[in-house]
């Protein structure tokens, strides 16, 4: 099953973080750094609402659905399919969102902060030898 | 002679230069007597107890372990740890399970050894550590200052931590790095003699089930034959490795490793190639390569020639290389596989498989490819590292690395300078610090093989990607526009400064680079979206996915969506020319 969802644009970027975990050391240093699963809920121009999964504590994999099989999301963050966007092109920050009441935190807030450096680390295009 | 003559201003008669200078010779001389520090530290710990009131003092940070746990744990998070020398790799990791499930015998040796090391740190870690290496003097002075004599301290025994008292002049890090080491040292100690131990055990008992009295009482014999029965075992087993399949370990290990990764399959085809019908298509593709001619145009050269002939090892060879060159790592991934399956010992094949491993974030694959490439150009090498440690078969990934670097470090110092020195050797360890992501070791690598290959487009593109990734963008780019004078149309150059610009913000020229790769891709057999080539409905099969997934975040950065939405294998290149030099 495809990650990306055509009526959620933004879910591009969880193919971008597949992509990425694909390799041994992004993996490695993903897996230190988040240490939490994370379930993203968007809400679309529709009203429509989808999660995904990113899991940086057991498997390193991501997923549709708020957790792997077996497992909870530690921190749940929901916000609209826009602003998740905003978010991972870091046109708005998750404190700005949070603040203004655009993001939602169900969960462990500490680990949310963790999600956001693989994130942007995923997102880096590497020069190639 | 006047006052103010240079002589009575120099120092030699300068009061206070002199003073300065009793006042470091004072130093240097306390320093003499301080650096014994140690030496009541420890002896406390031992017998000696000089004083049951320090002995209390010292008693609360004796087994404080916390802070210091949380030392080591950032110790090893810490990327320093691969800037550290060589030797330091040795370490080996500390919650290695099997260490922890030695038993008690050596986790008793363990809490012995344990306060004795840790105490001097601890009280490094006390003093304000304005002047690391002075930090035992309050200590020193409170138990009485130099009066009490530094040999008083000493029990007779403590010469032998002489090392120690070396350290003492170390800074904090070192300690660390010190303490971290001969920890290990005990570790492994113990946990071998526990080892051995055991195998005694189960020996003897064997020896006594089967009613052997000859050895009973004579341990010495016993351990003598045990030993040769281990090394022997060792022996066969490895025998056993060789003659079953004529494999040596390494080659083993070299199949253990590259199968942690996908299957790329076998290489696709272009579908329609004008090249199919030449007599020659391998020399053709061969003299497009060195003309500098289009990379894609001479990559269907090759896919004619292995063709023609499956199993021509040097066309797939070329055609991967080639298509690495071309930014598309999968299908040179498949070419340069099928080439190492047809000829093992293919070393162009292996080394750029090897990089291409890299590229995808395989590390061990690439790490055991290239440690399968040393094994073919400098077999020798490989035998001596092997038959000096026959158990070196680990799987974990930071001695793999380990163990290739140092092979590699080995093959580098048989031609160390000067044109004998093997480029490739270079370029391998600049692979595997890369690998490791210690950047600056790699780009000391690709610059020392510049120096024997100075034309050599492909190492002026590793030195720029390595840059790059260090967050020297700039530099990267200087580097890059090296390797694309030397071959104008070196695709994988092209889109790396266009990452390079993506990554300083200069979205427009990054955009132009891209284009420019991309515009480098069409061949006269198939022009991507031109609509004007008959063979036009068939499209490339060999796309670079990568190119169009950068191209197109480059526009949604540009803020251009509408030209993001127009990205991808059907694209016009022409139509954006109006906005694009290209």
């Amino acid at each position: 099953m495809s990650l990306k969802d055509p009526k959620f644009p933004s879910s591009e970027v969880f193919e971008v973080i597949a992509a990425a975990l694909k390799s041994d050391s992004f993996k490695k240093v993903a897996l230190e750094k988040g240490d939490g699963i994370f379930a993203f809920t968007l809400e679309n121009s529709e009203a429509a609402t989808k999660s995904w999964y990113l899991d940086l504590k057991n498997s390193g994999t991501v997923g549709v659905g708020s957790a792997p099989e077996g497992a909870s999301a530690d921190v749940e963050l929901s916000m609209s399919d826009e602003n998740f966007a905003a978010l991972v092109d870091g046109s708005k920050s998750a404190q700005e969102l949070f603040m203004s009441g655009q993001l939602q935190l169900k969960g462990n807030m500490m680990k949310a902060m963790n999600a956001q450096p693989v994130i942007e680390r995923a997102k880096e295009f590497k020069a190639k030898l | 002679m006047s006052f103010i003559s240079g002589s009575e201003c120099s120092t030699s008669r300068n009061p206070l230069a002199h003073f300065s200078k009793h006042a470091s010779e004072d130093k240097s001389l306390q320093r003499e007597r301080i650096n014994p520090a140690t030496g009541p530290a420890t002896s406390i710990r031992s017998q000696q107890r000089p004083d049951k009131e320090l002995m209390e003092d010292f008693r609360p940070h004796s087994f404080n372990m916390d802070s210091l746990r949380h030392e080591m744990a950032n110790m090893q998070n810490a990327p320093v740890q691969s800037a550290q020398p060589m030797q330091q790799m040795h370490t080996p990791k500390w919650e290695n399970p099997q260490l922890d499930s030695a038993g008690p015998a050596w986790s008793d040796q363990f809490q012995q050894q344990q306060p004795m090391q840790q105490q001097p740190m601890q009280q490094g870690r006390m003093g304000t550590p304005v002047e690391p290496a002075m930090s035992f003097r309050p200590q020193m002075s409170y138990m009485g200052g130099p009066m009490m004599g530094s040999t008083a301290f000493r029990p007779a025994g403590m010469t032998q931590q002489r090392p120690n008292q070396r350290v003492v002049e170390l800074d904090d890090a070192k300690w660390e790095e010190q303490f971290q080491a001969i920890e290990a040292e005990t570790r492994e100690a113990s946990a071998e003699a526990v080892d051995k131990g055991k195998e005694a055990d189960t020996a003897a008992k064997e020896l006594s089930d089967q009613g052997d009295e000859t050895f009973h009482g004579d341990f010495e014999s016993i351990w003598k034959g045990i030993q040769q029965q281990v090394a022997d075992e060792l022996e066969m087993e490895r025998a056993a490795h060789e003659a079953a399949g004529d494999r040596p370990i390494w080659e083993k290990d070299f199949d253990q490793f590259t199968t942690g990764r996908p299957d790329y399959g076998e290489y696709l085809f272009e579908q329609d190639n004008k090249y199919n019908e030449m007599p020659d298509p391998f020399e053709e593709g061969v003299r497009l390569m060195e003309s500098g001619g289009k990379l894609s145009e001479a990559a269907l050269a090759f896919e004619a020639a292995v063709r023609q002939n499956p199993n021509r090892v040097e066309a797939w060879e070329r055609l991967g290389a080639c298509q690495a060159q071309n930014e598309k790592e999968e299908p040179a991934i498949r070419a340069l596989e099928r080439a190492v399956a047809l000829d093992p010992k293919s070393q162009s094949a292996l080394m750029n498989l090897s990089i291409s491993y890299t590229n995808e974030g395989y590390e061990n694959a690439a790490y055991a490819t290239l440690e399968r490439w040393l094994a073919t150009k400098y077999p020798e090498l490989v035998g001596e590292v092997r038959d000096s440690d026959p158990n070196m078969n680990t799987e974990d990934r930071f001695a793999l690395h380990q163990r290739v670097t140092e092979l590699f470090i080995r093959a580098a110092h048989l031609a160390p300078e000067g044109l004998q020195m093997d480029a490739d050797v270079q370029v391998g360890l600049g692979v595997l610090f890369y690998g490791q992501e210690d950047y600056d070791k790699a780009i000391d690598c690709f610059n020392a093989a510049l120096a024997v290959r100075p034309d050599d487009a492909l190492i002026w593109n590793r030195l720029g990607a390595t840059l790059a990734n260090s967050h020297r963008s700039e530099e990267a780019i200087d580097a890059y526009h090296r390797a694309l004078s030397l071959r104008p149309s070196f695709v994988r150059a092209r889109y790396n400064l266009g990452v390079s610009c993506i990554n300083i913000g200069c979205y427009r020229e990054a955009a132009q680079h891209l284009l420019g790769a991309l515009a480098l891709h069409s061949t006269d057999n198939v022009t991507p979206g031109s609509g004007s080539s008959e063979s036009e409905t068939t499209g490339i099969t060999n796309e670079s996915s990568n190119l169009y997934e950068t191209l197109r975040r480059v526009f949604m950065a540009l803020g251009r969506r509408d030209l993001a939405s127009t990205v991808g294998p059907s694209m016009n290149l022409n139509s954006y020319r109006q906005e694009f030099e290209f």
